[in-house]
């Protein structure tokens, strides 16, 4: 913002809602590959993570690199839903200032919003792995003998 | 005979120095290119690993590999999967010779993105990251091959003194039960290690003194008669907690983290046993 302008932090709450075991997709940075962690031990308030390790191919980054392309576009809907929400408040409320006024009239459409699609997670055919070092769940597809996965938390392979 | 440990270590510090190196900020220039190239040279198993890959392989990656066309850089990848790793490796030598600004080079290769930082990643994706899919891959198959156990569904159980191995099968169960002591020494010998590495930290004391307290904690258990079990899990998870929240400055983090690793991988077995 220029001088004079002034800058807040807002903060928006994402909902996704996991499969019928609880469990989240999220997306590789690197390879964009997809994978499910429990929601439970995601958010587990003792184990606060700040990166993730892609069961994959195993490279690690943020956790917040790791969210889903559907994720990502919420976000931006619930952010530009926000935005225009504020600026018809402030047309409306120039809008009824002018009108009161004889000479100058003031006539505005609001802004429309986007519609914002529930994040929903369906079951699919993947593995639950169980890590032996860190005790979370990670669900993969994964075929035995033929690749390894990593623990999503820890990094160890499974 | 190289153990499966080895490669475990080797796999993790790799992944994570790889990572550092596709996420590189502009700022660092070729700092973690560099530290990438030094690990690969430095570490046998790579080495061994780049070595196979490229002996005997003619190729010069300065004639082809990358050129110059309508002022953007692209890359002539060879149909040879060897070539193309000897031209990445050749190349990152070379470009790792001195510390330099990568910025340079890096936009001459196409980048949707305006951002230095998008621009040296999407730089250091096309051109290296084929070499880390590489070395992580074989590093992987190296470790099928060395635990064929897993797919037949075996369960290794270490209790102290005692080792034991149990074969699931679906009509038959086989138990076979020996004695070993290296369960034990093992644990005890990586937290006398680990109690060096993270004394030597300088971290705050107050987390450094929790660590050191759960490592103690577990030695106690394990060099004891009679472990107890809820002792035990509350230092196992006083670690995994260290793990999960590794506290900024940590000179030899990646080191720590997989002995660490090692550490309570050994603790969760032993623990099975005594519950």
């Amino acid at each position: 913002m220029g001088e004079g302008g002034k800058v807040s932090n807002v903060t928006f709450e994402i909902k996704i809602e996991g499969d019928s075991e609880g469990y989240a997709t999220f997306e590789c940075p690197y390879c964009e590959s997809e994978f499910k962690l429990q929601a439970g031990e995601f958010q587990n308030e003792n184990n606060a993570f700040t990166e993730l390790y892609c069961p994959y191919c195993g490279l690690v980054n943020k956790v917040n690199t790791f969210y889903t392309k559907g994720t990502i576009e919420q976000a931006k809907a619930i952010a530009y839903n926000y935005m225009m929400d504020e600026l018809n408040k402030s047309f409306g409320d120039m809008a009824r200032n002018l009108n009161r006024n004889k000479f100058i009239k003031m006539d505005w459409k609001p802004l429309k919003k986007v519609n914002i699609k529930e994040l929903k997670d369906k079951d699919t055919v993947e593995e639950t792995f169980e890590c032996p070092i860190c005790g979370n769940h990670e669900k993969v597809l994964y075929c035995a003998g033929v690749s390894k996965v990593y623990c999503s938390y820890c990094g160890v392979d499974l | 005979m190289r153990d499966i440990l080895e490669y475990r270590r080797t796999s993790l510090e790799f992944r994570r120095l790889a990572s550092n190196m596709l996420n590189t900020n502009y700022t660092e220039g070729n700092l973690h290119l560099i530290r990438l190239k030094i690990y690969i040279d430095e570490n046998e198993l790579i080495s061994d690993i780049i070595t196979n890959k490229i002996k005997d392989v003619e190729y010069d990656y300065r004639t082809n590999f990358i050129s110059k066309d309508g002022g953007w850089c692209s890359l002539n990848i060879p149909i040879n999967s060897s070539e193309h790793i000897k031209a990445i490796y050749d190349y990152l030598t070379d470009m790792t010779k001195e510390e330099k600004d990568i910025r340079g080079t890096a936009r001459g290769f196409y980048c949707d993105s305006n951002s230095w930082n998008d621009i040296v990643r999407n730089y250091l994706e096309k051109v290296f990251k084929p070499l880390v899919d590489f070395i992580i891959d074989s590093l992987s198959m190296e470790m099928m091959i060395m635990e064929p156990e897993k797919a037949e569904t075996h369960i290794h159980q270490n209790i102290g003194t005692n080792y034991g191995t149990a074969n699931i099968a679906e009509r038959d169960i086989n138990s076979v039960n020996n004695t070993n002591i290296d369960g034990a020494k093992e644990i005890v010998s990586l937290i006398a290690e680990l109690k060096k590495m993270i004394e030597d930290e300088k971290i705050d004391q107050e987390i450094k003194d929790d660590v050191i307290d759960d490592l103690e904690t577990v030695q106690e258990q394990v060099e004891s008669k009679e472990p107890k079990f809820v002792k035990l899990k509350k230092a196992y998870q006083g670690l995994k907690n260290f793990i999960a929240s590794i506290p900024d400055g940590i000179v030899q983090a990646t080191l720590i983290v997989t002995k660490l690793n090692d550490l309570t991988q050994k603790i969760h077995s032993f623990m099975g046993l005594i519950k």
